[in-house]
C-alpha cells in the first residue's frame, strides 16, 4: 500500500521521491494514485457535511454496535462486585439463616397462654397481653354435639384490627363418635400482633364441602413491651 | 501531506499509456492528440504531486505550466531526450527543479500567488464532463455511506479536518494499518468506477 503511505505522508523524503518518479513512469501506479486523490478530494466535500461526535471507543480499535446501556452491568468493575455481594448472600442464608429456622422449628416454644374464657362470644371484651419475642397461645373450645352437626374438618379465620383476613387455616375433625369438646390451642406469633381488636372464627365443614359457623371470638391484643 | 486545496471540478480523461519513441516522435511533432493526452495526463499526475507542496491552485498552476514549458523545448531540440521510455521520470524531474527554483526564489513559506499576474482565462468543463464528475461524486458518496460512522469521521478529522495522524488514530482507538487499510479499500471500490468513466492502462499504438 505504497499509494496509501504516500498519499497519507508516512514515507520519508527519499521514499517519497522514489515513489512519484516510479509514479510518472508506472500506468498503474499512476492511476491509482490519481484514483485516491480524486477519492479524498471528493470525499473532503462529503465529510464536510457530516456531523462531529465524540468517538466511541479509546485504545481498543473496536466498536460494538448495537452497544445497549446494559451492557455496561457486564464489566468486570460493576458485576465482580455485584457477585460478591450474592455470593456472600447465599453463604450467609445457607450456613446461619436456614440453620436457626430449622432448629428453631425442631425445638419446643414456652408460649404464654391467654384464655378467651370469659370473653361474650360475638362481643369483644377481654384484652389479652401479647409478648412481642414470644407471641400469645388463644385455648379453643370446639363442642362435638351431634346436633350442631358432623364435620369432616374445622377452618379458623383470623382477623386483624383493620377488619381483614390476617390468617386462615384448617385442621381435621377428630374421629366420628368422640365426645365432649374439641381442645384446641390457637397460637398467634408475636410477629402479626399488633394493639387493637382481632377476631377469630371457626366454621366446621361438611362431607359435601358445606360450611357451618360454630364459634366466633372477640378479644383486644395488647402488645407489652 | 495533507490536502488543503479544493478538488476540481471536473476529472480530466486520463488515458494511460506507456510512453516509447513514437510516442516522444509525434509529441514532438505536434500531434494534437498526443499532445493533448500528454498535457491532460501529466497535469493529473503533477496536481497530485504538488498538492503536498504548494498551498495554492495558482502557485500549482504555476509550477505545473512551467514544467510542460521546459519539457517540450527539451523535447523539440535534436536529441533532446535520449530514452523516450523514461518520458515520464523526464517530466517529474524538471517538475523537482522548478520547485526547487521556485522555493529558493521565494522562500518555502511564502505562497506563490503573484497578485500583478493575470489570470488565466479558464476554460469551462463540457457538460459530459460535469456528467461524469457528478457520477463520481454519486459513488464517493455511496462509498462513504456504507461505510461505518467511526470510519467516516476518521477519514474527516484526517482529511478535512487535516488533524495530526498520530492523535487521530490514538483518539479512535486505530493504528496507522487501519488507516491505510481504509484509505485503501475506498480507494479500490471507487477504482472501479472512475476505470469506467475514465479508462484503465492503455497501449498506446506508435504513431496513431
Amino acid at each position: 500500500m505504497t499509494v496509501e503511505r504516500y498519499l497519507l505522508g508516512e514515507l520519508d523524503a527519499d521514499a517519497r521521491e522514489d515513489f512519484e518518479e516510479h509514479m510518472f513512469c508506472c500506468p498503474e501506479c499512476a492511476l491509482d494514485s490519481r484514483v485516491a486523490t480524486v477519492f479524498i478530494e471528493e470525499a473532503k466535500a462529503e465529510l464536510g457535511k457530516v456531523a462531529p461526535i465524540q468517538p466511541e471507543v479509546k485504545g481498543t480499535g473496536k466498536r460494538e454496535k448495537g452497544r445497549s446501556r446494559w451492557s455496561i452491568c457486564w464489566r468486570p468493575a460493576f458485576a465482580a462486585p455485584v457477585f460478591a455481594a450474592l455470593v456472600m448472600v447465599i453463604c450467609y442464608q445457607n450456613l446461619v439463616t436456614l440453620p436457626g429456622l430449622r432448629n428453631a422449628a425442631g425445638q419446643p416454644a414456652v408460649v404464654p397462654v391467654a384464655p378467651l374464657s370469659g370473653a361474650t362470644r360475638g362481643v369483644m371484651n377481654t384484652t389479652v397481653a401479647a409478648d412481642p419475642a414470644r407471641g400469645v397461645a388463644l385455648p379453643v373450645d370446639i363442642p362435638l354435639d351431634p346436633g350442631i352437626g358432623t364435620f369432616v374438618s374445622y377452618s379458623f379465620k383470623i382477623y386483624n384490627p383493620q377488619g381483614k383476613l390476617a390468617w386462615s387455616g384448617t385442621i381435621p375433625a377428630p374421629a366420628q363418635g368422640s365426645t365432649g369438646d374439641f381442645e384446641l390451642s390457637l397460637v398467634m406469633p408475636g410477629g402479626m400482633l399488633k394493639d387493637g381488636m382481632y377476631s377469630v372464627s371457626i366454621s366446621g365443614t361438611g362431607a359435601h364441602g358445606e360450611s357451618t359457623p360454630i364459634e366466633h371470638y372477640a378479644f383486644n391484643i395488647a402488645v407489652t413491651k | 501531506m495533507v490536502y488543503s486545496n479544493p478538488p476540481l471540478v471536473v476529472e480530466p480523461p486520463l488515458q494511460l499509456h506507456s510512453f516509447d519513441a513514437g510516442y516522444v516522435e509525434s509529441l514532438c511533432e505536434g500531434d494534437r492528440q498526443t499532445q493533448e493526452h500528454f498535457v491532460g495526463y501529466f497535469s493529473a499526475l503533477l496536481q497530485v504531486k504538488l498538492r503536498s507542496r504548494l498551498q495554492s491552485r495558482h502557485a500549482i498552476e504555476d509550477v505545473c505550466q512551467e514544467t510542460f514549458a521546459r519539457v517540450f523545448a527539451v523535447l523539440r531540440k535534436e536529441g533532446g531526450l535520449k530514452n523516450p521510455e523514461r518520458l515520464g521520470a523526464f517530466v517529474n524531474s524538471v517538475c523537482n527543479n522548478v520547485l526547487f527554483e521556485t522555493y529558493r526564489s521565494l522562500g518555502r513559506v511564502e505562497s506563490l500567488d503573484f497578485d500583478d499576474r493575470p489570470e488565466l482565462p479558464a476554460t469551462g468543463p463540457d457538460a459530459l464532463a460535469i456528467v461524469s464528475a457528478r457520477q463520481l461524486g454519486d459513488k464517493v458518496r455511496e462509498i462513504l455511506l456504507d461505510m461505518a460512522p467511526r470510519d467516516r469521521f476518521l477519514l474527516k478529522a484526517v482529511f478535512l479536518e487535516q488533524r495530526d495522524r498520530e492523535e487521530v488514530c490514538r483518539e479512535f482507538g486505530v493504528d496507522r494499518e487501519y488507516l491505510r487499510v481504509l484509505l485503501h479499500r475506498a480507494k479500490q471500490e471507487f477504482k472501479t468506477e472512475y476505470v469506467k468513466r475514465f479508462g484503465g492502462p492503455v497501449a498506446l499504438d506508435a504513431g496513431a
